[in-house]
């Protein structure tokens, strides 16, 4: 859809026109659903937030200032609320110490069949979600440290270690 | 010779590069999510928001009488006004940010939800009111306090709905 068509549709959703929702539904839902599968790492728990995210979008959007573009309003808010699910699990899970070798940190969950390749999604999902996230907002998404620290609620310390640890997991996992 | 081995970070980078932007769902998610919509007509105030939606609207109007008297350059007392402080601004919207999104996945009854969406919505655009002015005149403290007072009265908003009882 062309943008001057979009920015129509926006404000038909605003106005409470559902098919125009639905418009803007099938014009953004490929790249809400792709931050949410590499957020969440599961397919089943992906679509369940991207189902979230334009409830959430519908309900939010008479706020909507048209201030930014639409698809970076959805994308923000999608983050926001894979965040904010996954806030309570993943707390416990990013109180990592930053230790001199992060390998002691390493999860088994990332150590599949030896000498199988993969690609950089399927290894994201086998990441531990606090890494995973951290990964995916800095290296993917272009995240500061600080801005994942509110986000998360985590030390910017924290998210620094998480990458780094992150980086080092995917890489053994795509050297194999 | 031995070539040096890139860094994790280089070497993912082109991995990255690959990645697809976007990624269609296995399944067509609309139908359970138009079943989810909220029809917007059907929205009624709770007493304890229509008391909440009366704090924003004596916030908003002491917000607009103060802007009258800036704009109409009326000498008014102005007691230590904060310079512009644009961190402070952004740490103020985002932790707005973070609670709202905390209450988007929390279970609120459907007509709490819509009411608490309705006051965020007068309340954004009292924000967007502030910022708009004072993009247009950068420097004023006067108005840097106001989206400041605006900031803060949603982020106070949204500890007061985070306190209600869940369905």
């Amino acid at each position: 859809m062309e943008p001057d068509a979009l920015s129509l549709e926006v404000r038909r959703a605003q106005a409470g026109d559902a098919d125009a929702f639905a418009a803007l539904y099938r014009a953004h839902v490929g790249r809400i659903h792709a931050v949410c599968l590499r957020l969440e790492g599961d397919p089943a728990a992906a679509e369940e937030r991207t189902q979230d995210v334009f409830v959430r979008a519908w309900d939010r959007l008479p706020g909507f200032r048209h201030e930014s573009a639409f698809g970076t309003w959805l994308h923000r808010l999608a983050v926001n609320v894979v965040l904010a699910h996954r806030r309570t699990q993943w707390r416990r899970d990013l109180r990592v110490t930053v230790v001199e070798e992060p390998e002691l940190l390493e999860s088994p969950r990332l150590s599949p069949d030896p000498g199988i390749g993969m690609d950089l999604d399927s290894a994201m999902a086998k990441l531990p979600p606090g890494a995973r996230a951290v990964f995916v907002l800095h290296d993917i998404e272009g995240y500061g440290h600080a801005e994942i620290a509110e986000l998360t609620g985590i030390a910017e310390g924290t998210s620094k270690a998480q990458l780094f640890r992150a980086r080092r997991l995917l890489r053994k996992a795509l050297d194999r | 010779m031995t070539s040096q081995r890139p860094d994790d970070e280089t070497f993912l980078r082109s991995h990255i590069s690959d990645l697809p932007r976007s990624i269609e769902p296995a399944s067509d998610l609309w139908p359970p999510i138009e079943a989810r919509l909220a029809p917007r007509a059907r929205r009624r105030m709770s007493p304890m928001f229509m008391q909440l939606a009366a704090a924003i609207a004596l916030v908003a109007i002491s917000s607009a009488v103060t802007w009258y008297f800036v704009r109409a350059s009326v000498p008014v007392v102005v007691v230590a006004m904060a310079p512009v402080d644009r961190a402070q601004l952004a740490r103020l919207a985002r932790a707005g940010d973070v609670m709202e999104e905390g209450l988007g996945s929390s279970s609120l009854a459907p007509e709490t939800r819509a009411v608490l969406e309705r006051n965020l919505v007068v309340i954004d655009s009292a924000i967007a009111e502030c910022q708009r002015a004072l993009d247009a005149d950068p420097g004023s403290p006067v108005l840097a306090g106001l989206l400041r007072a605006a900031h803060r009265q949603r982020v106070e908003f949204l500890q007061q709905a985070a306190r209600l009882p869940r369905s």
